[in-house]
């Protein structure tokens, strides 16, 4: 059983060089680190997608995280790095998860990027955010308990005769955990990690587990604050709810 | 332990794709809607929606935090169309619409709302509010809307006058009036109808209308000397006419000279079908009422209009032998303009669900 982590701060940003393969100019590149996942940078292709990115320098990274993508089952993804461009080392070959992939880099330094999908695909290859960096893993002391939740939203009206009517909006992964502080260390880290998503503000990737292969793009749902220690009070429970973020409508 | 934070497969009820939102949800087939909103800014066209949708035309963010309402009804008695103004809320916690607003305003810009059903394409999504944004408010964190239904700038449109010396070069110094007369159908009166002014003194001729008529039936004149009107041999003048505003005018032009403040009234059958008013006779209130709005209320897209409402009116009312005579002689605006139509006829004019002026008639 792998510890918890998160991904916040992204190496993709306005400095660093992205060059796609192809490009819908309705969907740019820019938007892979535009923190909406539902708006995604798409290719021209229905059978590749590529991105090289210049990060300016050679900078580490251990996590890659593909968010809201429309890949197949059948379609083959790997990350390259080096310190030229193109790189040719391929460093991980991500396996295939609907919407949502992240894969454990090691520890790569590089300046040069190169996403690559290889696809048979019926629409246009897309991808709603590409998130390269470091994570930060929370102590296994901290997670206590879970609340599994995928939220379904609905409109509930009534027809005639006051028969109930029911109409599901939208479907999402709202989980609640429970991380128990007990000492400075484990407060610092909760902090730092409040302090790195500005609370709500800035959406995240989530690896409940690093040993496996699910993952979450979200935001807390709530402002916490943990109280401080004292001798009074040497533990107590923080709950951190995350709702994850929204993964649009596709009109064709 | 088990991938308890496994995406949810597309696999599950519609919709489809999970995440999703739909603004409204049809009771009677079961199918949700998606409305979007489009604001053409100076600085491109914002789209926004209450939920992030990717169209191929592009994307809109997920920003919309309330929709608003807007009614529209159909005035009784008949009157002109009746809609109120839309709202709509948009969040802007990153102030990326103020940052937009900053540089020109946003009043008056043009905003339209679109409604689909879920799965179908973004081309088959019908306008169901447009107009012009009329108020902004910036509360903390939000953008607030309100626009106006551009049913209302037609009204507000003035039918222009066009007799002015651009027009007429050789106008007198002092012409008797400034506005080319509109007829419909046959006016007529004892002495003359539709008073004529003298727009050209080199070759002496007199504005009768504004484009083509049927037939000038009759001219009747009265010279300074004279006590009452008298009825002018048509071996004295000729009808004549100029190219006018995309049309061509219908003039009296008058073979013997008349005496410095004459008046000529002349009896009309009014316009003939011209393709500056749509091509079609215009005898009917509904055919009437489309060409006035088009042409004068600079609305000139035909999907701003319910063609099938106007055809079946046009049907009912040739049926009850209604027919369209009169003549606009005067400054006005198109707002007058269509009232007296519409209350002369019984003819109701209002919003359709689509965002298209209808017609209906009740005999």
């Amino acid at each position: 059983m792998g510890l918890p982590a998160y991904l916040v701060t992204n190496l993709l940003d306005a400095n660093a060089t992205l060059t796609p393969g192809t490009e819908d100019s309705s969907y740019p590149v820019e938007n892979l680190y535009g923190l909406v996942a539902a708006n995604r940078y798409r290719s021209l292709s229905l059978l590749s997608l590529s991105v090289l990115v210049d990060l300016g320098s050679s900078k580490a990274a251990n996590t890659i995280a593909l968010i809201n993508h429309n890949a197949t089952s059948g379609a083959t993804i790997t990350v390259k790095a080096g310190g030229s461009s193109p790189p040719s080392t391929v460093v991980a070959t991500l396996s295939w998860r609907q919407y949502d992939i992240w894969a454990d880099l090691g520890s790569q330094t590089a300046r040069y990027w190169l996403l690559e999908i290889s696809d048979s695909n019926t629409v246009a290859l897309s991808l709603g955010q590409l998130v390269l960096g470091t994570r930060v893993a929370l102590p296994e002391s901290f997670r206590r308990g879970r609340k599994p939740s995928v939220k379904t939203n609905n409109i509930a009206l009534e027809t005639e005769a006051g028969v109930r009517y029911v109409y599901p909006r939208y479907k999402r992964n709202q989980p609640g955990y429970v991380f128990r502080v007990r000492t400075s260390g484990d407060l610092a880290s909760m902090r730092t990690w409040y302090n790195a998503t500005n609370g709500e503000v800035t959406p995240f990737v989530f690896l409940e587990d690093v040993s496996l292969s699910g993952m979450l793009y979200c935001r807390m749902q709530a402002d916490w604050d943990p109280a401080e220690l004292s001798a009074k009070k040497d533990s107590y429970d923080v709950p951190v709810n995350l709702v994850e973020e929204s993964r649009g409508l596709e009109l064709t | 332990m088990a991938d308890l934070t496994a995406a949810i497969p597309d696999t599950l009820t519609a919709p489809t794709d999970a995440v999703g939102d739909m603004a409204v949800v049809s009771v009677v087939d079961q199918s949700g809607w998606i409305v979007l909103i489009e604001i053409d800014a100076d600085s491109g066209m914002i789209r926004i929606a209450r939920n992030g949708v990717r169209a191929p035309d592009g994307f809109y963010s997920g920003k919309v935090s309330r929709y608003g309402t807007f009614d529209s009804s159909i005035s009784v008695p008949a009157d002109l169309v009746r809609i109120n103004d839309a709202t709509c809320e948009i969040i802007d916690t990153d102030g990326s619409l103020r940052t937009l607003f900053v540089p020109k305003t946003i009043k008056r810009r043009p905003i339209r709302w679109l409604a689909g059903r879920e799965g179908t394409p973004r081309v088959s999504f019908q306008r169901i509010f447009s107009g012009e944004i009329s108020n902004v408010e910036f509360p903390p964190g939000l953008v607030r809307i309100q626009a106006r239904s551009y049913v209302f700038d037609f009204y507000k449109q003035e039918v222009i006058p066009l007799l002015n010396r651009d027009n007429f070069p050789d106008l007198p110094d002092n012409p008797t009036g400034d506005f080319v007369p509109i007829i419909l159908g046959i006016v007529s009166a004892a002495t003359g109808a539709v008073r004529c002014h003298l727009v050209d003194t080199v070759t002496n001729s007199w504005i009768v209308a504004r484009h083509p008529c049927e037939s000038v039936d009759e001219v009747w004149i009265k010279e300074p000397s004279d006590t009452a009107f008298w009825l002018a041999s048509d071996l004295n003048y000729t009808i004549t006419g100029r190219s006018l505003n995309g049309s061509t005018s219908t003039e009296i032009t008058y073979g013997l000279t008349l005496d410095e403040g004459t008046e000529i009234r002349a009896n009309v059958t009014g316009m003939v079908a011209d393709e500056a008013w749509g091509g079609v006779d215009l005898t009917n209130f509904a055919d009437v009422l489309l060409a006035i709005v088009r042409t004068f209320g600079a609305i000139y897209d035909l999907d701003h209009f319910n063609l099938a409402s106007f055809e079946t009116v046009k049907t009912q009312t040739a049926a009850d032998s209604l027919i369209c005579a009169g003549a606009i002689v005067s400054k006005c605006t198109v707002g007058q303009v269509v009232t007296d139509l519409i209350k002369s006829s019984g003819i109701h004019l209002y919003n359709d669900n689509w965002d298209r002026i209808a017609v209906a008639y009740t005999s």
